[in-house]
C-alpha cells in the first residue's frame, strides 16, 4: 500500500477506536436520560472511577481481564445505590419541574465526591495501566501496522453494541425498557415494576461507563482529570444524537471520532472549530439532535 | 597601678570586640545552610507548619483538576526546603527568628479560579510572598497581583517568554526557571552538534506551547540553519488520544519530535508512541519522568529522548553529588514516591526555593523593596551551577543541561532501565540566554 492509503486507513481506524470508546460512555449517558429524564453529570465520573478500580484490581491481581470484569460490576453497584438511595428518594418529594434541577445538582455533588475520593485514595499522580500481554504488539498488513489493543477496543465495543441491541430489542426485559422510555406511567399501569426497570437501566448505563473506563485505561493515563476529559465529548454526542437515542449516540460517536482523526490530519488548526461548528449547525437546524424526537 | 588598670580595660574591650566580631562573622545561630536536616523524617503528605508569627509563603498551584499532580509535587518540593530551614530554627527577619509557614491556594489551572484563590491568599491569609505556578496563563495572574498588592512572587515553573517582557514585567516578580527561548536555544545548539535534521514540532495549544514552537523555530534558524521542520501541530491541553497526531508524525518522516508537553500529556504521548511501536525520539523538558519511562514496553521506546533543563541529576559536581545522595537515600525505598533521583525539574525547583529563602535571609527583612534590592543582580550557587538574577527583567541567568536517555542507565530505578546518560552536557549561559527584552533596560 502507498503511504497515503496507509495514512487514510490508519486515521480511519483511529477515529473508529475513539468513536467506539466514546459510544460506550455516551450510550449509558443517553439510556439513563432517555428512560429517566436524568441528566447524570456524574456519568463520566463513573467512567473515571472504573479506570481507578480497574487499576487497583490489576495492582492486586496482576490481571487486566479480572479488572475488566470486576471494575464495571463495582461501578454498577455504586450506580444502583445512587439511583435507589438518592435519586429515587428525591423523586418521592414530587418537586415538579424543579426536580430536574435538583437531580442535576445531586449528580454534580456525586461527581465532586467521586473526584475528591479518587484524589484521597489514589493521589493526584497519573497512574499507568499496562496493555495486557495478549493484546500487546501490532497487527501488520501490507506495510501498515496498527496496535492490537486499539483493535480490541473496536471489537469489544461492537460486541457490547450487539449485546445491547439483543437485550433491548429481542428480550421481554428490553420490551419493558423501551415501553418505559415511551411512557413510564402507562407501562407501570400494565403491571410492570417500573422502579425496578429504572434501576436496571441505571445499572446498565453505569456498567457501560465502567467497561469504557477499564478499556480506556491502557490508552490514557488514569488521573483525577479523566472524567472532565470525557464529559464534554460524551455530552456533545448525546446532545447531537438526540437525548435518549442509542442510534443517535452511535452515529455521532463514529462521526466525532472520524472528524477528530481526519481533522487532525488535514486541518489541525481547525479540528476543534470543525467539531463545535458541526454541533452549532446541528443544534440550529435540529435542536433535539439528529435522532431526537419531541415528546 | 594605672598601667595595670589600663591594660585590664584594654583587654576587656578587646575581648568584647572579639566576641561581637565572632558572633557577627559566623552567626551560626541566625543562618541556615541547605541540606542540614534529617530528611528521613520528612513526609510530604503529612506536613505540619508552624502558625503565629511566621514567614507566610503562599503556594499558588493547581490542587484540583487535570494538573493537580503538578501542585502536589510543588508542595512536596517546597516542603522539603521548609522542613530543612525550619529544623535549623528558621530565618532571621526584622530582628526575629521566624519559621516558615506554607499556605496552599488552588488555581485549578483556571484563570478565574486562580485569581480568586490568589486574592484570598493575599488579602485573607496575608501571605508575605507567594510562589508558583503551573501554566503560563496562570502565572500572568500572579504577575498582575504581585504588582497590585506589592508582594514578591517567585515563578519557578512557567516558561512562556512573554511573562517577563516589557508589557508584563513588574519589579515584584522574579523568574528562577528557564524560558521557552532558553530551552529552545539549548536544544537547537545541542542539535547543531548532531546529525539529526528532520524535526516535528508537537506542542500543547496554549500560550506556553505556542511560545515554545516560535522559540524553537527561531533557535533552529540561528543554530541549525539546515534543519528541516517537517511538521508543526498544536494539540489541546490534556489530550485524550494522541494516535491521530502520531500517525501524522509517522507519515512526515521526522527523525525527532520536539515537544513542550508536560504531564499528563507528556506521559500519554510516550505511552501512545509505545503502543503504536514508534521509536522516534522525543526532545523536551518533561520526557525524563521515571514514573512514565518504567512503564514503556517496547525495549527501544524512549531511547534517544533528549531532555533539556536548568538542572539534571547527572550534572557532575561535589554539591550536586551530595544532594543526589541525600535525595536518593531518602526516596530509593519509598513506595509512595517513584522518583528516586532528583531529576530535572525536581532538583531545579528545590534549588530555586533555597535561593529565595537565602535572599530573604540576606535581606534580613520581609520588606519587598529590600528583598528586590538584594535579589537584583544576585548570584547563588545552586546544585548544578551558578544562577544570577538579571536586573533588567528579573530573569535568572543560567547554564542549561542536555542529556539523552539510554538503557540501561545508572540513573534509573534499580540502575537497569531507561534513564539519563552518565553525564549531562552543559550549554553555557552565554549561548542560551537572550538579551534583555526590548523596552527593559
Amino acid at each position: 500500500m502507498d503511504s497515503m492509503t496507509i495514512m487514510m486507513i490508519t486515521q480511519g481506524i483511529h477515529g473508529l477506536a475513539y468513536g467506539m470508546l466514546l459510544f460506550l460512555v455516551a450510550s449509558g449517558f443517553t439510556l439513563i436520560f432517555g428512560m429517566m429524564g436524568i441528566l447524570n453529570i456524574a456519568h463520566a465520573s463513573f467512567f473515571m472511577l472504573a479506570a481507578y478500580v480497574g487499576f487497583q484490581v490489576i495492582q492486586w491481581s496482576g490481571s487486566f481481564w479480572l479488572a475488566l470484569i470486576v471494575a464495571p460490576i463495582v461501578i454498577t453497584v455504586v450506580g444502583i445505590v445512587m439511583e435507589r438511595v438518592m435519586l429515587r428518594r428525591l423523586r418521592k418529594f414530587k418537586l415538579g419541574k424543579a426536580a430536574v434541577l435538583f437531580e442535576l445538582m445531586l449528580t454534580v455533588g456525586v461527581m465532586v465526591c467521586i473526584e475528591e475520593a479518587v484524589k484521597n485514595l489514589w493521589g493526584t499522580d497519573p497512574q499507568i495501566v499496562n496493555v495486557p500481554a495478549l493484546l500487546g504488539g501490532l497487527l501488520r498488513y501490507q506495510g501498515m501496522q496498527y496496535p492490537i489493543y486499539r483493535m480490541f477496543i473496536i471489537v469489544l465495543s461492537c460486541a457490547i453494541l450487539l449485546l445491547l441491541g439483543l437485550v433491548l430489542y429481542k428480550t421481554r426485559l428490553g420490551n419493558f425498557v423501551r415501553a418505559a422510555v415511551q411512557d413510564a406511567e402507562m407501562t407501570g399501569a400494565l403491571g410492570v415494576n417500573v422502579p425496578l426497570v429504572f434501576s436496571f437501566v441505571f445499572g446498565l448505563g453505569t456498567w457501560l461507563a465502567g467497561v469504557a473506563g477499564v478499556a480506556a485505561a491502557p490508552m490514557l493515563t488514569v488521573f483525577p482529570g479523566l472524567a472532565n476529559q470525557m464529559m464534554l465529548d460524551s455530552f456533545i454526542v448525546v446532545a447531537l444524537g438526540g437525548f435518549g437515542s442509542l442510534l443517535g449516540a452511535f452515529v455521532i460517536s463514529m462521526l466525532l471520532g472520524e472528524l477528530t482523526a481526519f481533522g487532525i490530519q488535514f486541518l489541525p488548526g481547525y479540528s476543534t472549530i470543525i467539531l463545535f461548528g458541526f454541533m452549532v449547525l446541528v443544534l440550529t437546524f435540529r435542536p433535539l439532535g439528529l435522532f431526537g424526537e419531541r415528546e | 597601678m594605672k598601667l595595670v588598670r589600663a591594660i585590664c580595660t584594654s583587654l576587656r574591650f578587646l575581648g568584647l570586640v572579639f566576641i561581637v566580631g565572632v558572633g557577627l562573622h559566623a552567626s551560626p545561630v541566625f543562618s541556615f545552610t541547605p541540606l542540614q536536616a534529617d530528611f528521613s523524617t520528612y513526609e510530604a503528605k503529612k506536613q505540619v507548619f508552624p502558625t503565629g508569627d511566621t514567614i507566610k509563603v503562599g503556594l499558588f498551584e493547581p490542587f484540583s483538576g487535570q494538573s493537580a499532580s503538578a501542585g502536589e509535587i510543588s508542595y512536596w518540593l517546597l516542603g522539603w526546603v521548609v522542613h530543612d530551614i525550619n529544623s535549623q530554627g528558621g530565618i532571621l527577619v526584622d530582628g526575629k527568628m521566624k519559621k516558615i509557614q506554607v499556605i496552599k491556594a488552588d488555581t485549578a489551572t483556571q484563570p478565574v479560579v486562580a485569581k480568586r484563590a490568589l486574592q484570598r491568599l493575599i488579602l485573607n491569609d496575608k501571605v508575605d510572598l507567594f510562589v508558583g505556578t503551573a501554566g503560563s496563563h496562570i502565572a500572568i495572574i500572579g504577575n498582575q497581583l504581585a504588582k497590585k498588592y506589592k508582594k514578591i512572587f517567585l515563578n519557578y515553573s512557567s516558561y512562556s517568554v512573554h511573562l517577563m517582557d516589557a508589557q508584563n514585567f513588574n519589579k515584584y516578580t522574579f523568574r528562577a526557571c528557564s524560558t521557552t527561548d532558553i530551552n529552545a536555544r539549548a536544544l537547537a545548539y545541542y542539535f547543531s552538534k548532531t546529525p539529526i535534521r528532520k524535526f516535528y514540532i508537537l506542542c500543547q495549544d496554549y500560550s506556553y506551547g505556542q511560545d515554545f514552537g516560535k522559540s524553537i523555530k527561531r533557535a533552529m534558524d540561528e543554530f541549525v540553519p539546515d534543519a528541516d521542520i517537517v511538521g508543526e501541530v498544536y494539540h489541546p491541553l490534556w489530550l485524550k488520544d494522541f494516535a491521530p497526531y502520531l500517525s501524522k508524525v509517522q507519515a512526515s518522516g521526522a527523525e525527532m519530535i520536539i515537544s513542550s508537553d508536560w504531564p499528563p500529556d507528556s506521559w500519554n504521548l510516550m505511552l501512545a508512541m509505545d503502543q503504536m511501536g514508534m521509536t522516534i525520539p522525543v526532545s523536551g523538558q518533561f520526557f525524563d519522568d521515571p514514573r512514565m519511562s518504567q512503564n514503556l514496553k517496547n525495549k527501544k521506546a524512549g531511547i534517544g529522548n533528549t531532555v533539556v533543563n536548568f538542572h539534571l541529576c547527572n550534572v557532575t559536581n561535589e554539591k550536586n553529588s551530595r544532594f543526589n545522595k541525600i535525595f536518593h537515600d531518602r526516596y530509593q525505598n519509598d513506595p509512595e514516591v517513584q522518583i528516586d533521583w532528583p531529576t530535572g525539574v525536581i532538583g531545579g525547583v528545590i534549588g530555586h526555593f533555597y535561593w529565595l529563602f537565602d535572599v530573604i535571609q540576606r535581606a534580613g527583612t520581609l520588606d519587598p523593596d529590600k528583598i528586590i534590592a538584594t535579589w537584583e543582580g544576585d548570584t547563588y550557587e545552586t546544585f548544578s551551577g551558578t544562577l544570577s538574577m538579571r536586573k533588567c527583567d528579573h530573569q535568572a541567568v543560567m547554564d542549561m543541561f542536555v542529556s539523552t536517555l539510554v538503557s540501561p542507565s545508572k540513573w534509573s530505578k534499580g540502575g537497569d532501565r531507561l534513564g539519563y546518560q552518565d553525564e549531562a552536557i552543559r550549554i553555557p549561559s552565554s549561548i542560551v540566554m537572550s538579551p534583555c527584552p526590548e523596552g527593559l533596560e
